[in-house]
């Protein structure tokens, strides 16, 4: 439309000046006709050479991408030729994998003879995923508006991943850990008032063994039986921890339960991690149609983990992969299922979200 | 990013998609002033192209330099104040101020420099249509490299205004073609063609507007849409850029290439001299010209059948609001000139006055046309006595009297009428066809015994009729005022002496005195109420006058010719014993041919003079209004030119030399006035552009605190309780309570990080606290009294 409108507003002021000319023939206006003929023709030949010549590449930042947080895309124009355009329409698609989400957005950028010019998107993404940037094609419109050209490009693609928020920075993470090793040295010191709310459990009690700490005295038990009882601790990190998350999610609902999922998925991840708990995350890949799997026994594997998450893609029918778990004989094991809560269950609820995302505590 | 970004400032992102979003897009060339320049200079092209081009179509010369200078300065100017909405709104008043007062105070020079682009029009006009002279305006100032210098500011002053605002916003490229090409379709239709640097300038001009329009780079927006094409969830934006500086310039630099290589290309190929052998004009121009003539003769009128022409009334004074000459020859005279003095040719005497029309003594006597009129009569219009008085005095005394051949043609003049000189002696009055007239072309001879000396003859004439003093009841009580307050008195001589000078002194000559309302009488009208008018008018009124005051008058009409017009006249190879005899007080001069045209039309006054007769008498006055102004900056302003603004003798409708002298209260205070309001309007635009410069210094970092430091200075400024903050933190608390900010806890740890901490920060980061910031100072703003306001404004003055 834009170019129609151009066409007419260039052949009305083309003809006016015809028009003017035939009726009163005059050396200025002659001149005004040759010149906006010129234009004409000058238009054409400069978008051949442009389309020919000219550029556009991506360049995306080399750390990690973490939702909520503005990343800088940089675009950079080049055009070797004399000739530049005041409108080149850059027709950028953003495809979120995990999601299955795409968008299209035209970026309408001038293009400068013999310059280059660097443009800076500053981007936000608010869900998590892994992100195909594709630069499908650019589109060099004329100086008059007339004509289009179409170019492809070099460098056409990119992917980079956005990370959940819990993931955000190293010295957050660090943060985490000490707090959490705070509340494990709390919870330590004295039993727990609600049972299935941390990890620490009493496995036996018996007689004061000289060494023994004194945090460990059950004092209730000692002052009846006159004798220095004290509690003896199972460690957790001492079984194999499981970790099943349900990458479900209702195609009705929008991708914040999902989010919260991946969050509560981080923060428990990290949580164990801050314990001295490795763990084995398992999820199913609607992609491949299998259960996968990654073990993590150090921090800096969370984000090679939460990557394989974010390869796999969001699929709708809640519990498949806790039903899929149970179906293949894993029945004695302990795990803990991530997922958003549709049942009143009795679990054991280790960490909760805000929109009903749940990490349960299942014995085996 | 363009300028237009700063409205959306507000929005902290654009929504790209479902969970995308895009904060503003930043460029490696972001400017806001050099778009503006950029503007700027397009609008300078384009007003150079249209103003200065008409001019040179007219070859009117002007100061080019200080033209464009001032062009150039309004240019930028007019750009450069949508910097920011207050400024613009400032800028805008500022710009009105001195302008209204620079017109006001040098109306006159504006005025007579439209007078002299007017004149030089209708000359250029006159010269391809072939007519004789052309009816021109009086100009105040002979100085016209001054005059039309202020003209053509005036005219390019406001024609940047306009320019400004159609460049503005979205770019309306039929409104800019309109105002530039509409300007030239009359010298194109008069063959006449602009200097190629202003073709240059409006071809570049109208170019770069064309151009931008296109590239869609004058604006700023972000538009979504939803793509009902694609499948759910896949929504399409578009993100467009603004104004980019690259793009202006590389656009302005491009048309003014290309123009420049399109004029040496044209030129090569076909000269200017050789266009038109190659182009003709259209069959339909040569119909377009009758059409024309008509409209520039006569108006729409003309067009439309309504002939408003000049010429002769025959006594109708009517209700003819104006005359418009059409300076076609009416008559061809051939004659020796003896007399610098005008040269009257009579046709037509008016006896009796009413219903606002003269009656001639053939319509008064009833005397049927084409039959043998009453002799008496005859002899009483055309002076047969008085010709007869001479013809004996010349004949008496050869060394005081002279007698003339006069020869004339009618060409197109009324055919009604003789046309004959004073005092014309006819051969035969007993059997004389005069009454008919001249027809088209007939030639005819008169002798004729002008009046070269006071004639002394003791014979006393006849008692006159009582219809040369009679003055009609309905015109009597305006006369008598008007006699009153002339206060006439003395002899015949004297009396006619003071009419004539409260004429001129008291009622302007115009062609277009305007409508006389219905119902009322014309010469009435013209005494008591409209108190301006032409020959008719006048001489009408002169002669009621003349008649209430108990002089014998008539009211005469025919065609005056100027010494200025026979000069202009052609010399004959005739001898000049041929056409003259006896005393002339020029000597022997040549035979003389003049072309007379309608524009001589005119009208007199004939009173009676008891020892002579009938002699004429001119009352209308001069139409000129001179003005002297001699102590004022112009004289400065001329005297930069080289040259001092000369007052200039104008004639009036060709009869008589005057001048009337208007005096211009210029004043060195309102100068000064004007000085200072320049001076200041100097001063902030240097600030602004300092500040714009700032504002767009690379290090971010370094600016975000300078902008903080400006506002504090500001809220420092309106309330001194601000000082008591020590820290980033009490001050922006200080702005929650006062003025309910929000953000403040996370704008002040940021401000103190970045003003303490030497750790890098990301620009992206700088500039979304940057935005914060104005925010805040936008939110501050809103908040304020309009004292609070104006005390800001001051600051920044300040």
């Amino acid at each position: 439309m834009k170019k129609v409108k151009n066409a007419i507003r260039y052949l009305l002021v083309l003809a006016g000046f015809l028009v003017i000319f035939k009726l009163f023939p005059g050396y200025f206006l002659g001149l005004m006709i040759v010149f906006l003929i010129f234009l004409g023709i000058y238009d054409l030949v400069a978008l051949e050479f442009l389309a020919k010549k000219m550029d556009i590449s991506l360049k995306l930042p080399k750390e990690p991408m973490i939702k909520n947080n503005k990343i800088s895309i940089l675009m950079e124009v080049q055009n070797p030729t004399i000739f530049f355009s005041g409108d080149v329409t850059l027709k950028m698609k953003i495809y979120n994998e995990f999601y299955g989400d795409s968008i299209e957005t035209f970026f309408h950028i001038p293009v400068y003879g013999k310059e280059k010019e660097t443009i800076v998107l500053p981007i936000e993404f608010q869900y998590c995923g892994k992100i195909r940037i594709t630069l499908e094609e650019i589109k060099i419109l004329g100086l008059l508006g007339i004509m289009e050209r179409k170019k492809k490009i070099q460098k056409k693609e990119d992917i980079f991943y956005v990370f959940p928020k819990k993931m955000e920075r190293q010295e957050n993470i660090k943060r985490q850990e000490g707090l959490t090793e705070k509340i494990q040295r709390k919870n330590s010191n004295c039993e727990s008032t609600n049972k299935g709310s941390d990890f620490i459990e009493v496995s036996d009690i018996r007689e004061y063994i000289p060494g023994d700490r004194m945090r460990d005295i059950h004092w209730k038990l000692s002052a009846k039986k006159e004798l220095l009882m004290v509690k003896e601790h199972v460690n957790m990190s001492d079984t194999r921890q499981i970790i099943l998350l349900e990458l479900a999610e209702d195609i009705k609902e929008e991708h914040k339960i999902m989010e919260e999922v991946l969050e509560v998925t981080a923060k428990v991840m990290k949580s164990f991690l801050a314990q001295g708990m490795g763990f084995e995350l398992f999820w199913w890949n609607e992609r491949k149609k299998e259960i996968c799997h990654k073990e993590v026994q150090l921090s800096k594997d969370i984000s090679k983990v939460t990557e394989l998450l974010l390869d796999a893609k969001v699929y709708q029918e809640n519990q498949l992969l806790e039903n899929l778990w149970k179906s293949k004989n894993h029945r004695g094991e302990s795990y803990v299922w991530i997922g958003k809560d549709e049942k009143v269950l009795e679990y054991k609820i280790i960490a909760k979200g805000k929109a009903g995302v749940i990490a349960k505590w299942e014995e085996g | 990013m363009g300028i237009w970004k700063k409205k959306k400032e507000s929005k902290k992102t654009e929504k790209l998609g479902d969970g995308i979003f895009l904060y503003d897009i930043k460029y490696t060339r972001k400017s806001t002033v050099i778009p503006l320049i950029a503007r700027g200079i397009v609008i300078f092209l384009l007003v150079i192209g249209t103003v200065g081009g008409f001019f040179s179509t007219f070859g009117l010369e002007y100061n080019k330099v200080i033209f464009a200078a001032v062009i150039l300065g309004i240019s930028l100017y007019f750009s450069i104040i949508y910097i920011r909405p207050a400024v613009r709104n400032l800028g805008y008043l500022l710009f009105f101020i001195i302008f209204v007062i620079w017109a006001i105070q040098y109306r006159y020079y504006i005025n007579s420099g439209f007078y002299a682009v007017i004149n030089e029009m209708a000359l250029t006009i006159a010269d391809y249509f072939q007519l004789g002279g052309a009816n021109e305006y009086s100009e105040y100032f002979s100085n016209r490299y001054v005059t039309v210098t202020m003209t053509g500011c005036f005219l390019g002053i406001v024609e940047a205004l306009l320019m400004n605002i159609s460049m503005t916003g979205k770019i309306k490229v039929f409104g800019l073609a309109q105002m530039c090409v509409s300007v030239y379709l009359l010298p194109v239709y008069l063959e006449e063609e602009p200097g190629l640097g202003y073709m240059l300038c409006i071809m570049a001009g109208l170019g770069c507007a064309v151009l931008l329009k296109a590239s869609g780079h004058f604006k700023d927006k972000v538009n979504k849409r939803k793509n009902f094409f694609k499948k759910k969830k896949e929504v399409s934006a578009n993100i467009s850029y603004g104004q980019s500086p690259e793009i202006w310039m590389q656009t302005i630099g491009f048309t003014v290439g290309m123009a420049g290589i399109c004029i040496l290309c044209v030129n090569f190929f076909l000269p200017q001299n050789k266009f038109l052998d190659v182009f003709h004009g259209s069959s339909l121009k040569t119909t377009m010209d009758a059409y024309f003539l008509d409209l520039w003769q006569f108006g729409l009128d003309g067009v439309f059948g309504k002939n408003a022409s000049g010429g002769m009334s025959k006594g109708k004074l009517g209700r003819t609001g104006s005359v418009q000459p059409d300076y076609e020859t009416d008559l061809v005279i051939k004659f020796t000139p003896y007399s610098t003095d005008t040269l009257y040719l009579k046709a037509y005497t008016g006896i009796v006055y009413g219903d606002n029309q003269w009656e001639s003594e053939a319509e008064v006597l009833q005397i049927p046309i084409n039959q043998t009129p009453g002799q008496l009569k005859f002899k009483s219009e055309t002076m047969y006595e008085e010709a007869k008085i001479l013809k004996e005095l010349q004949a008496k005394w050869e060394t005081n009297f002279g007698k003339g051949i006069f020869w004339i043609e009618n060409v197109d003049a009324d055919m009604d009428f003789l046309y004959y000189p004073y005092y014309t002696l006819f051969e035969d009055y007993s059997n004389y066809k005069g009454w008919k007239g001249l027809s088209y072309g007939e030639k005819r001879e008169y002798t004729y015994y002008p009046m070269t000396s006071e004639p002394v003859t003791d014979q006393k004439r006849e008692e006159l009729d009582r219809i040369y003093f009679d003055v009609p009841k309905k015109n009597q009580k305006a006369v008598a005022e008007i006699c009153k307050e002339m206060d006439l008195h003395g002899s015949q001589e004297e009396i006619i002496e003071q009419v004539v000078n409260y004429f001129q002194e008291n009622i302007p000559y115009t062609v277009r005195p305007g409508f006389v309302p219905k119902d009322e009488d014309v010469i009435n009208f013209f005494l008591t109420k409209n108190k301006k008018g032409y020959c008719a008018h006048f001489a009408s009124s002169a002669v009621l006058i003349f008649r209430y005051m108990g002089i014998p008058a008539r009211y005469v009409e025919g065609y005056a010719v100027n010494y200025g017009q026979v000069l202009e006249g052609t010399i004959t190879e005739e001898n000049y014993e041929d056409y003259y005899q006896g005393y002339s007080p020029l000597g022997k001069t040549a035979v003389v041919e003049v072309e007379v045209s309608d524009a001589s039309a005119h009208a007199w006054v004939e009173v009676f003079e008891e020892d002579f007769g009938w002699i004429p008498v001119e009352v209308t006055p001069s139409s000129s209004e001179d003005i002297e102004d001699t102590n004022d900056f112009w004289n400065f302003f001329g005297s930069l030119f080289g040259e001092s603004p000369q007052l200039q003798k104008t004639e009036g409708n060709g009869q008589t030399e005057s001048r009337k002298n208007i005096t211009i209260d210029s004043g060195k205070v309102s100068t000064l006035f004007l000085a200072v309001c320049l001076a200041i309007l100097v001063l902030c635009v240097g600030k602004v552009i300092r500040k714009i410069r700032f504002c767009n210094n690379k290090n971010k970092k370094e600016k975000l605190i300078e902008e903080y430091q400006l506002l504090c200075n500001i809220l420092r400024y309106l309330d001194i309780t601000f000082h008591q903050c020590a820290s980033h933190k009490e001050q922006f608390i200080w702005m929650k309570e006062k003025f309910q900010v929000e953000e403040v806890e996370t704008m002040a740890s940021f401000m103190e990080e970045i003003s303490y901490s030497q750790e890098k920060i990301e620009d992206t980061i700088i500039f979304s606290y940057e935005k914060k910031l104005i925010q805040i100072g936008r939110q501050i703003i809103q908040k304020l009294s309009l004292k609070e306001k104006i005390k800001v404004i001051g600051y920044f003055v300040s």
